[in-house]
């Protein structure tokens, strides 16, 4: 039986330590040569411990090796780094563990080092195959400890096979089957053991908030804001993190239901100069917008105003938009912006146009960034085939050094022929920025939030043609590259993208983790065209997210009441607000209508009240049931009790609360121990115990008055009973 | 409840277990900082080792009970076995990985099993030895397991006040010297005298003279057999053994049971050479008699004898003995008095030196 469980041990232990390789394979810096480790340490291990047995120099040669191996880590942590250091260390101690005689806790060196590989692997950004690994690590791991287990209690104790019989048997009436208790029964309890682990392990996988708090702080950088940076890097490994906060709170009181039916991309800067994987806000010499020369302007000395001659047959769409904190780059707004409006007369702020030729907005101010302002943006959605149209003339139209920074790009000679590649049917510009938009958006990328180290040179090759994953920076950066290679200039465009419907007060909500980078393409007559290849799909949060995202939300929109209807409040929000309170009323008296109207019911006011109505009821309820506990509890007491004794019980009740706060353990005990505890104690005020249990004792079991004034000297004497 | 079901016993978390909990509170720290996936599903697999732990180890000790059964006696010192019934009432469940273990702070493994299936019991025969007269309280057992990772280790504690007598040990003992030691008529008889007269012939027991066996006999029946010489009245003794409490002696403890070690090992040999024998105590008398029955009472008598106190009267009890027809034995604790003669009664007193088998 012992040689079964060794055996069990022994494959269990191997499949263990092979699957910390297979999860350090699944990092593509290792390779597959990582493969070979754990096959030469389980080849090597017998004979090490063969050696140790039979000659005791293996000992200190060993030791001698460990010695050495110590001396050569900073060497490791300066030429692999810290983690790869750390790998090669703990590939060390469990070489070291593998080749010695193995005792339970060399064991569980062993086990803990595969699990450290695994770590390891899991902190580096593994390929999908990481999850056979995981999935192997677990089932092997179970045998492992259970086989160990059993292993090391056969050998401890002594060699004693019980005789296995029927209940209620005698021990000689049946021949016992004591030879094989691991047999398949066992086998299949292990098994049903495994199959609960992977269970609990994705309910535990499932269930756990996820918070992301960051409260131990992060090395790989900011939460994800990749919208409102002046520059990307896209070199820069590590972990976006999804920031679920309110950062925006945008109505569009014009549009019908005040809900805006086109995609929602909340333009804040462009960035159209590309050097070295990195995107940076420069100045172009024009627009490149159609239609006939601008005049763009801006208007001080009250509200600040500014605004640009329009462009005709463009449909304008008005925001009106409150954030807490503008963003330095830019103010949001849907594109093209055409004026943007403060009503707020703001101290040292200004607002301008940006010199970038970019029709970004930027506020100037060294006071708070809180801003609540009206854009009216020019919208146009030109049809595919009007860009199919188009006729390429890039370099009569746009000037050299505007089309030279407009299709920079230094992807290699095997990525451009790959989009070479792609593009090969499109017979228009239009066509073939469809087709690269296409493949980016197909099923050989994924988006992803881990992104991997890439390498500061060719970033954007390195992700088209190694890792295939990462996040909107990348995807917007690869099409960028990609369409300039095509000779078309582009350029990438930060801000946010989509926002949260809310029905109640009919607005959006645009939250952090929104913020997004996507594409613009120049068509000579309609200007600049968005394109957006990320696969990300806007998700509503779950779970503690959406608490997170909803409280958030509702912070804001506090924020913005205050801001807006306090601070703000003047005569001319309060003329309009009785205004529409008299037209209210004259509207529902007129209709002969109690109810409210549509539009108001809808509004927030409205939902106030609801739930203003709802928390009153709810108080209310409240109150009676704790007036009816309250009368239920004291006409119990009357019910068995004379006045006197429930008045009685009560102090007694009092005592017992008393004593209790003071820190002396009450549980069952009877007045008399009671009493006797606070004198061991040395308690103050023991003759004012004493006269109250006196009280209670006689009232309650001696059928004696106790009356209300003496109760009432006997609860002010209670205060001062205390325990030193 | 079902009989011999037990109690808790308190659980012990293993270092294993330790290191497996604090591994889990540093990686949800990590994956609640990080948001890395990966380590929620890693935290996951380390929590259900815990939780597996905690769950499957109660599982694994509910429903079993525990009996056990041991001799009703035995001697001083001699291994015995105590039979260990352990039985799993659970309808489908097999309990695995059962350790048995004295219940104390340092319970040492008495026995282990790997697997009791459903409706089954284990019957373990767990060795066992007492080393001081008397009767014992076997110490509870516990049931523990580690099922399944042994990470976190439960007990249960089942006590069944089960009982031992502990018989004085027998040792080989010269006889002869008994039969040297005055008669009933207070005279010395000789060796030679007491094998005039042909008795019976019976197995040789250690000690026996070697020119007693029976050659021919032996050789016949491939038994070592002597012949028993003796007159009738020689075959009756009563062993007095003073129990009275002698402060004065140094180590009386010691010597108090090695005298009764002698008692009953002369006893005993006495009793399988067909004596009748008996035994007197200033506490208490066992009558003159023969056979297993008689051994079993005398052993059990002194199994359970005490230290009398000093005060008590011992000698009115011998002087009525002297008149008896048995050949009186007197045994002592003191060794002053050992081989000499008694100051009251002038009896002879044992020495126990002497019986000592060369």
């Amino acid at each position: 039986m012992r040689s079964r469980v060794e055996t069990a041990l022994r494959i269990s232990t191997g499949v263990m330590i092979f699957s910390g390789y297979l999860a350090l394979f699944s990092v593509r810096e290792y390779g597959v040569t990582i493969l070979a480790i754990p096959f030469l340490l389980l080849l090597l291990a017998p004979i090490g411990e063969s050696l140790e047995r039979r000659f005791p120099i293996y000992q200190v040669l060993s030791r001698a090796a460990t010695i050495a191996y110590g001396c050569f880590i900073p060497l490791t942590v300066l030429t692999w780094g810290l983690l790869n250091a750390v790998i090669s260390l703990v590939i060390f101690i469990q070489a070291y563990s593998l080749m010695h005689r193995k005792e339970e806790r060399n064991y569980y060196h062993i086990f803990l080092m595969s699990f450290f590989l695994l770590l390891g692997a899991c902190s580096q950004s593994p390929e999908p195959s990481i999850a056979v690994a995981l999935l192997l690590f677990l089932l092997s791991a179970i045998w492992a400890f259970m086989s160990l287990r059993l292993h090391v209690e056969t050998c401890a104790s002594q060699s004693i096979l019980p005789d296995i019989l029927p209940l209620h048997a005698a021990i000689s009436s049946v021949p016992s089957d004591a030879g094989s208790p691991f047999d398949a029964g066992l086998v299949a309890s292990v098994s049903l053991v495994s199959l609960l682990a992977v269970l609990l392990t994705l309910g535990v996988f499932l269930g756990t908030p996820r918070i992301e708090a960051g409260f131990l702080g992060r090395g790989e950088g900011e939460i994800a804001r990749t919208g409102l940076n002046r520059s990307v890097d896209l070199s820069r490994a590590g972990l976006l993190m999804e920031d679920q906060r309110a950062v925006m709170h945008a109505e569009f009181p014009e549009e019908p239901e005040r809900r805006y039916g086109g995609p929602l991309y909340w333009r804040v800067t462009t960035m159209p100069q590309y050097y070295r994987s990195q995107w940076n806000r420069r100045s172009l010499r024009e627009t490149y917008e159609p239609g006939p020369s601008y005049l763009i302007g801006a208007r001080s000395g009250g509200p600040l105003d500014v605004f640009r001659k329009r462009m005709p047959d463009r449909r304008v769409v008005h925001q009106t938009i409150y954030m807490d904190e503008v963003p330095e780059e830019g103010l949001p707004c849907l594109d093209l912006p055409q004026r943007v409006l403060v009503s707020e007369k703001l101290r040292n702020a200004a607002l301008a146009w940006d010199d970038a030729q970019d029709f970004s907005i930027v506020l100037r101010t060294t006071a708070s960034r809180r801003l609540s302002y009206d854009v009216w943006s020019e919208v146009d959605t030109p049809s595919p085939d009007a860009l199919r149209a188009e006729v390429h003339n890039y370099q009569e139209r746009l000037s050299t050094s505007d089309y030279e920074v407009l299709t920079y790009q230094d992807l290699l000679r095997e990525t451009r022929e790959r989009v070479t590649q792609i593009t090969r049917d499109a017979k228009n510009d239009y066509d073939r920025v469809l087709a690269i938009q296409s493949w980016l958006s197909g099923p050989d990328f994924v988006y992803s939030t881990a992104i991997p180290a890439l390498p500061p040179d060719h970033a954007i090759d390195s992700f088209l043609t190694t890792y295939r994953r990462g996040h909107c920076e990348l995807f917007a950066s690869a099409m960028a590259l990609m369409i300039r290679s095509q000779g078309i200039p582009a350029r990438v465009v930060s801000g946010f993208r989509g926002g949260d419907w809310s029905g109640i007060d009919q607005s959006y909500t645009v939250r952090a983790s929104m913020a997004h980078l996507w594409v613009e393409v120049l068509f000579p007559t309609h200007g600049w065209v968005v394109f957006d290849p990320s696969p990300r799909l806007d998700e509503a949060p779950t779970g503690l997210r959406r608490m997170t995202s909803i409280l958030s939300s509702y912070l804001l929109r506090a924020k913005m009441f205050w801001y807006q209807r306090v601070i703000r409040y003047d005569s001319g929000l309060q003329f309009s607000r009785l205004r529409n309170l008299s037209l209210n009323l004259i509207r529902s008296i007129w209709s002969g209508d109690a109810e409210p109207s549509a539009a108001s019911s809808a509004g927030p006011g409205t939902v106030s009240r609801r739930t203003l109505f709802v928390v009153t009821v709810l108080l209310c309820a409240a109150a009676v049931a704790a007036l009816l506990w309250m009368r239920r509890r004291k006409s119990a007491l009357r019910r068995l009790l004379t006045e006197d004794q429930a008045r009685a019980v009560q102090l007694y009740q009092r005592f017992r609360r008393r004593l209790r706060r003071s820190g002396l353990d009450i549980r069952g005990k009877s007045p008399r121990e009671l009493l006797n505890e606070l004198a061991a104690r040395g308690a103050l005020g023991i003759e004012r115990a004493e006269a109250v249990l006196k009280a209670y004792h006689d009232a309650r079991f001696g059928k004696r008055p106790l009356a209300r004034a003496l109760y009432a000297s006997l609860k002010r004497e209670l205060r001062l009973i205390r325990l030193p | 409840m079902r009989p011999g079901q037990g109690r808790r016993a308190g659980n012990r978390l293993r270092l294993p277990g330790l290191v497996f909990i604090i591994i889990a509170m540093l990686l949800l720290m990590a994956a609640l900082n990080t948001g890395n996936n990966l380590l929620f599903i890693v935290l996951g697999g380390v929590t259900s080792f815990v939780l597996m732990s905690v769950v499957l180890s109660s599982w694994s000790l509910r429903n079993v009970t525990l009996r056990r059964d041991a001799p009703y006696a035995v001697h001083r010192g001699e291994p015995f076995l105590i039979e260990t019934r352990i039985e799993n009432h659970k309808l489908s469940m097999p309990t695995i990985g059962l350790r048995v273990e004295a219940a104390g702070r340092d319970a040492e493994s008495l026995g282990f099993i790997v697997k009791v299936p459903a409706r089954r019991a284990a019957v373990l025969n767990i060795p066992y030895m007492l080393n001081r007269r008397g009767l014992h309280r076997i110490p509870a057992f516990r049931l523990a397991t580690g099922f399944p990772f042994g990470l976190l280790e439960k007990r249960r504690r089942y006590d069944d006040e089960l009982e031992v007598l502990v018989y004085p040990r027998i040792r080989a003992m010269r006889a002869a010297v008994v039969e040297k030691l005055p008669g009933p008529a207070g005279v010395a008889r000789s060796a030679a005298a007491d094998g005039e007269e042909y008795f019976s012939i019976r197995e040789y027991l250690p000690g026996d003279e070697i020119r007693r066996i029976a050659w021919r006999i032996s050789a016949r029946l491939g038994v070592w057999m002597v012949r028993e010489m003796s007159r009738q009245h020689s075959r009756f003794v009563i062993f007095a053994l003073d129990t009275r409490w002698t402060p004065e002696v140094d180590r009386f403890p010691e010597h108090f049971e090695e005298v009764i070690e002698v008692v009953a090992s002369l006893a005993v040999t006495l009793l399988k050479r067909q004596f009748n024998v008996g035994l007197v105590t200033p506490t208490g008398a066992v009558e003159g008699g023969e056979g297993v029955g008689q051994e079993r009472r005398i052993l059990e008598m002194l199994a359970r004898l005490e230290p009398a106190p000093p005060e008590m009267d011992f000698e009115t009890r011998l002087r009525k003995l002297e008149s008896h027809e048995a050949r009186l034995v007197c045994v002592s604790p003191d060794p002053a008095l050992w081989g000499q003669r008694s100051t009251s009664g002038g009896l002879w007193i044992l020495d126990p030196r002497e019986t000592v088998h060369a």
